[in-house]
């Protein structure tokens, strides 16, 4: 083995002269591109990798100067360089950054057909060699790959500074929004540690960021403690705390935030002490304003009462004074200032309402009641008004309008009321109608539609929008022509309104107006007993004969129910055309139905005629009247009339007088058929009725109020008597008066419940002079049905018997408007001129015609009772016994008021109030008064009962 | 204009102003060469006599030679200016070209020279 | 041996300038500005002490595209300018492509091209101007304080020799860049260049 100097030895020669064939092979096998210019820049070397790259092979290299084989190189630095090389020595270097690739070079045959050069770097050197001038090397290395990853390197570069200019702009954009808001923006870490802080959080807490961050956030909301999970995504109250130690509301709204693998909270905070104290003034207003609400309420409610007393005192003293003896001055002065009152009483109502209503302080009532009875009531009350103006006034009631509906009577009336009054005030001339119809059935209501048509003055379409708003009429001239508030229909709107309907006008002007209104109304609990058909008059004939259509009409349709033939005629000619020709025919009419005010020939004479012509001398006559005139009944009768009635004719009185005119009922021959003897007749078959009342005045009204409405019924004193009269025989209901002695209502009620058990009930019903609260409560806890509270009047009994005693559903008692023959109408006696009169004569009158016979009897059982009782009350005051006095009084009351003493009425009641307790001092005052109003009501009653005794008539 | 030219050199290299000296010299042997090393004493020189040729080298220390050379110019706007410099930018070039002077590149060489003498005469003639 | 008369100093600080004239030329062309020149100074002192001089005017830490030549006279020749223009003048040329901070390796190899050329135009035309042969090395470089550069050959420490330093400054005002051109010939050389000198002064 050779050592290493001897190797060295041998290869020294070698080494000092390589061999050409080494040197080839080292030439063309080198990475880098090889070519050598001779002093003539020929080429006479080019190696194997240059003929790879520029596929140029060697042989065609050889002895070509470059510009030959690149006859494109760019630039003279090439030129230059080999020019410095050859003729000075000089190197070069050209770098790929400044020239790229001179030479057309490529890597892979690919990329010479796209035309990717190789990335050079180029070295140009002088070489020196002997004996021979310079030649130049030029050595051309591959940079692609360097240039390509500094290229990479660059774009890198760029892309990161794009990068982060965008990550800085975020960055700005997120500060100036934290730095902008106006809400405390605060970031925490998961241990509730506060990492970020907002300058608009420094302002909310005080706080620099330094002095909060780092800290956990309780330092700011010191009730929470350490990380609140509950909270996040929920937005609440809580009370932050400043860096000056003052606590203040705050909401806190606080989110998630996921920052790559860290859950951060976000916490928005708003200080909300200025909304906090403005809700708490907010609340606080409407309290007071709530309050204020209430207190108005409260005040009203007082008002109502004590408006309306002193109103209708000055409106009944302003009455009294009428009744006086006065100048026509005197009298003119009073009725101004009476109808003034009159005006500003009904001002005053309507105001009260509307303030109810509007402060929904309305209840509406919810009782069974008669829906026909209401409205042909209503229509009563204006007959008198309308009849006196020459306007006709008829009733509609659809037959499938059920009888008993559930709702508020009283204000049914009072829109129907309004309605037809402004109907009637508003037409000069022609008809006000009234109908009634069913517009729908639903499971427990039903919908009744009204409707009030008049041929009246009528309205513009801009006063149909007008006169619903309160205080307006519809045309202001009106007011002084016609009356009224105004505030009528508002109120009958929102009344409308209340009852589940909607109240609409239609208006022609100069043709008349119609009201509708529907309402929706309860069915009733038990569903009214069906009404046995009226088939009496079935097949009868009979003749209408009246000057208005619509009168003809309403007849004509009741008639055609009833199955009855009827004809028509306007006038009596027409009326004695149609006769003869019925009777001609061999169709003749059985009755004729005559209307008193004809034209050219009035009812009366027609009559006359009808029964002295030969033919038609059978024919029954019924005349109807608008008014009920004295000593028409007489005149009636004497024509050969059979029967009598006044406008506007009920429907069942019609039939009952129809059918006993007609014969088919025994009432009597000759007897002239009015309402009161149909209301006779029915009597008989309405209920059994007892009377339970100790006072023989209550007794005797309460049975005149029954007789009126066409009921009989028993009397008994006591309520021990009442329990044994029930034992005797039954009853279909007891009128149980509260107060009486040996057993009062109560005590009997109960003891009659309880003998009935489980059998038969009785129907009890209260009369109790209390009218408080809690009255009612304790008749029906007593074990009554129901109740009435003292005075009774005509309508609430009505309405309580139609209610409770089924049977008899229909009443055909009328009101006093038109008094009959059968008794005379007493005229009021000469009061004593200094003092107000001490009787109601309105009262009276009414108390008269109830009792009828038994007036005088009554009233002297009341005056003599009276003096009892005076008596009696001055034992009482004299052993000081104020609860007998009030007693006493209370008695004296009812009983003087019942009779139309009112004054003295009015001076028990004071006794009675005053002595509750305890006598008063002025007690001797009181009854020194007392006696002195008895003394003149006395001697009223006594002049009344002589001249009823001396003009008696007889039926 | 006295009818034998007179030329100014002004140059602060002794070789510079030899070599010009030379060339004008050995073309023209009879002219009159005047030499200043520096740019006041060019100044003081050419006010003393009227020269019609100034060499003016422009990479001088102290006064530069664009700054004489537009004095000297002021002073004799008669005379033919050569700024000489090694300085060969185009900005320089055309600086002398702006003001209205000849550009001689250093190193001079004698065709440099007698071109811009040529110049010279055919102004006078 | 290292002393010059004043003529062949002169003619030396003649040669800068006939060769700075030139490379000046070359650098305006690549950097496509004016390059403002200095006038030329010839120095005879140690290495180190030639480097403090750079140092002093500016430049701590330098970048340095050295060549070495020969051929009547022999020594190193550098294109000096401070450390922190360097990236500068390289963007300046490569314009193109987008900056980095840091000068990658075909950056590097750009700067060297442009010292290359501005070298090689002063050493030619001094060769030519004298009419004789030199050559030069391809150009590496060099980045450091001065000190370091200047005296430090091929990892020998050769701060003590005592040079010829041959220093023409130039200043790119658009760049508010400054370097210079220097050559730094031993002693020997430098006697073989003045008898160049002599002999092309006899001319004259």
């Amino acid at each position: 083995m050779q050592s290493r100097s001897q190797w060295k030895q041998s290869m020294t020669a070698t080494l000092s002269e390589p061999t050409a064939p080494l040197l080839s092979a080292v030439l063309n096998g080198c990475e880098v591109g090889m070519i050598v210019l001779d002093r003539d820049q020929r080429i006479v070397l080019w190696n194997a990798w240059m003929a790879k790259a520029s596929g140029i092979p060697h042989e065609e290299a050889l002895g070509t100067t470059l510009d030959a084989l690149f006859p494109q190189l760019p630039g003279p630095r090439v030129q230059q360089a080999v020019q410095n090389a050859l003729h000075h020595g000089l190197a070069a270097l050209l770098s790929q950054t400044l020239h790229k690739a001179p030479f057309p070079l490529y890597r892979t045959p690919a990329e010479r057909k796209e035309g990717l050069r190789m990335q050079q770097m180029v070295i140009i050197k002088p070489i020196e060699l002997p004996h021979v001038p310079r030649h130049c090397l030029i050595q051309i290395t591959d940079v692609t790959s360097t240039a390509e990853r500094e290229q990479l390197l660059r774009q890198q570069a760029q892309t990161m500074q794009t990068l982060a200019e965008e990550c800085r702009q975020g960055e700005l954009r997120i500060r100036a929004i934290l730095d902008s808001a106006l809400d405390g923006i605060i970031t925490m870490d998961e241990h509730g540690i506060v990492e970020t802080y907002n300058p608009a959080a420094a302002r909310v807490f005080g706080y620099s960021a330094e002095d909060v961050i780092g800290q956990g956030l309780h330092c700011l909301v010191p009730e929470l403690q350490g990380v609140q999970t509950h909270l996040i995504g929920r937005r609440r109250e809580v009370t932050g705390r400043r860096q000056d130690g003052t606590e203040f509301p705050m909401e806190l709204a606080v989110s998630e935030m996921h920052l790559g693998q860290r859950r951060l909270s976000v916490g928005v905070v708003r200080d909300i002490t200025e909304p906090k104290q403005a809700e708490k003034e907010l609340i606080q207003a409407r309290e007071a304003a709530l309050e204020a609400a209430r207190v108005k309420s409260a005040f009203l409610a007082n008002m109502s009462h004590e408006i309306r007393t002193p109103m209708n005192g000055v409106l009944g003293m302003l009455s009294l004074l009428l009744s006086t003896d006065l100048t026509s001055e005197q009298r003119q002065y009073i009725e101004t200032a009476h109808s003034s009152g009159d005006i500003l009483l009904t001002l005053l109502n309507d105001i009260l309402d509307l303030s109810k209503i509007e402060a929904e302080r309305l209840v509406l009532e919810h009782i069974p009641f008669d829906v026909r009875l209401t409205v042909e009531n209503v229509v009563d009350l204006l007959a008198e008004h309308a009849y006196g103006k020459g306007v006709e006034l008829a009733c509609l009631i659809s037959p499938d309008v059920p009888r008993i509906v559930c709702g508020d009577p009283t204000r049914l009336r009072q829109v129907l009321m309004n309605l037809l009054s402004n109907a009637v005030k508003f037409t000069e001339q022609g008809e006000v109608v009234v109908r009634v119809t069913l517009a729908a059935t639903h499971e427990t209501t039903v919908a009744l539609q009204f409707e009030v048509c008049d041929t009246g003055i009528g309205m513009s379409l801009e006063a149909q929008e007008r006169i619903f708003d309160a205080f307006t009429q519809a045309d202001g001239s009106t007011t002084r022509k016609y009356g009224g508030t105004g505030l009528g229909l508002a109120i009958t709107r929102h009344l409308v309104t209340y009852m589940g309907g909607g109240l609409e006008v239609e208006s022609t002007p100069g043709h008349g107006s119609t009201f509708r209104f529907t309402v929706l109304l309860g069915q009733a609990a038990e569903p009214a007993p069906v009404e046995a058909p009226l088939t009496g008059l079935q097949g009868r004939r009979i003749l209408v004969v009246d000057s208005h259509p619509t009168t003809r009409l309403v007849l004509q349709r009741l008639l055609t129910t009833w199955g009855v033939q009827h004809g028509s005629a306007a006038d009596s000619s027409e009326a004695l055309q149609e006769l003869n020709a019925a009777a001609t025919a061999g169709a003749a009419y059985d009755l004729a139905l005559l209307n008193l005010q004809l034209p050219t020939m009035d009812g009366l004479q027609l009559a006359r005629t009808i029964k002295a012509h030969p033919t038609l001398t059978g024919v029954c006559l019924v005349l109807v009247t608008p008014f009920g005139q004295r000593g028409e009944g007489e005149a009636a009768r004497a024509a050969g009339i059979q029967g009598y009635l006044t406008k506007p004719v009920r429907q069942t009185q019609l039939h009952d007088c129809l059918l006993a005119v007609l014969g088919l009922r025994e009432t009597g021959v000759g007897q002239l058929i009015t309402r009161h003897t149909l209301v006779e007749a029915e009597a008989q078959r309405r209920g059994r009725i007892l009377l339970a009342e100790d006072n023989t005045i209550n007794q005797r009204v309460a049975l005149g109020l029954l007789k009126k409405l066409g009921y009989r019924a028993d009397v008994v004193s006591n309520g021990r008597e009442a329990v044994e009269a029930l034992a005797q025989q039954s009853y279909d209901l007891i009128l149980m008066d509260c107060q009486m002695p040996e057993l009062d209502g109560f005590a009997a009620t109960a003891e009659i419940r309880q003998r009935e058990g489980d059998q038969r009930h009785t129907l009890i019903m209260a009369m109790t002079a209390n009218a408080m609260q809690g009255d009612r409560e304790r008749c029906l806890a007593a074990g009554m049905d129901d109740y009435m509270s003292k005075p009774i009047t005509l309508d609430v009994l009505r309405d309580k018997l139609v209610l409770w005693l089924p049977a008899e559903l229909e009443a055909t008692s009328e009101e006093e408007a038109g008094a009959t023959s059968t008794l005379a109408v007493v005229t009021s006696p000469a009061p004593s001129p200094e003092l107000p009169d001490p009787l109601d004569r309105e009262r009276v009158e009414t108390v008269r015609e109830l009792l009828e016979e038994a007036f005088v009897e009554t009233i002297e059982a009341f005056l003599q009772h009276t003096s009892t009782q005076l008596a009696l009350l001055h034992e009482a005051i004299a052993h000081n016994d104020g609860i007998a006095v009030s007693h006493i009084a209370h008695t004296l009351k009812g009983s003087s008021g019942n009779i139309g003493a009112t004054r003295l009425s009015a001076l028990c009641e004071q006794l009675m109030h005053a002595s509750k307790v305890a006598l008063p001092a002025e007690v001797g005052q009181h009854v020194a008064h007392l006696e002195m109003e008895f003394t003149r009501v006395h001697a009223a009653l006594a002049h009344i009962c002589h001249v009823a005794t001396t003009s008696a008539t007889t039926s | 204009m006295s009818s034998v030219p007179t030329v100014l050199i002004v140059d602060d290299s002794r070789l510079s102003r030899m070599m010009i000296r030379a060339f004008i010299t050995q073309a023209h042997p009879d002219w009159t060469i005047v030499e200043a090393s520096n740019g006041p004493e060019a100044l003081e020189k050419a006010a003393t006599q009227t020269v019609d040729l100034m060499t003016i080298d422009l990479n001088m220390p102290g006064m530069d030679g664009l700054t004489l050379a537009t004095q000297l110019q002021h002073n004799h706007p008669t005379a033919h200016i050569a700024l000489v410099t090694a300085n060969i930018q185009e900005s320089v070039r055309q600086r002398a070209a702006a003001a209205g002077m000849e550009f001689i590149a250093k190193p001079v060489s004698e065709d440099s020279v007698l071109a811009c003498l040529s110049a010279l005469e055919n102004r006078r003639a | 041996m290292l002393n010059l008369t004043e003529l062949q100093r002169d003619t030396i600080t003649e040669l800068l300038n006939i060769g700075m004239g030139r490379a000046a030329a070359a650098l305006s062309e690549m950097v496509s500005e004016e390059v403002a020149l200095s006038v030329p100074s010839v120095e005879v002192l140690s290495r180190r002490d030639a480097a403090v001089l750079v140092r002093e005017k500016g430049c701590e830490r330098i970048v340095a595209v050295l060549q070495e030549f020969s051929g009547f006279f022999w020594g190193d020749t550098m294109l000096v300018f401070p450390e922190d223009k360097s990236l500068d003048l390289v963007h300046s040329l490569i314009k193109d492509t987008f900056p980095l901070d840091i000068m990658t390796e075909m950056e590097q190899e750009a700067l060297m091209e442009v010292g290359n050329i501005t070298l090689n135009a002063c050493i030619g035309s001094i060769a030519n101007f004298l009419q004789s042969e030199v050559s030069s090395s391809l150009p590496s470089l060099l980045r450091g304080p001065c000190e370091v550069i200047f005296g430090d050959k091929n990892g020998i420490q050769v701060d003590h020799e005592v040079v010829m330093f041959l220093r023409m400054d130039f200043a790119l005002h658009a760049r508010d860049m400054q370097g210079c051109v220097v050559f730094l010939v031993d002693s020997d050389a430098m006697g073989m260049l003045r008898e160049h000198i002599d002999q092309f002064l006899s001319h004259f």
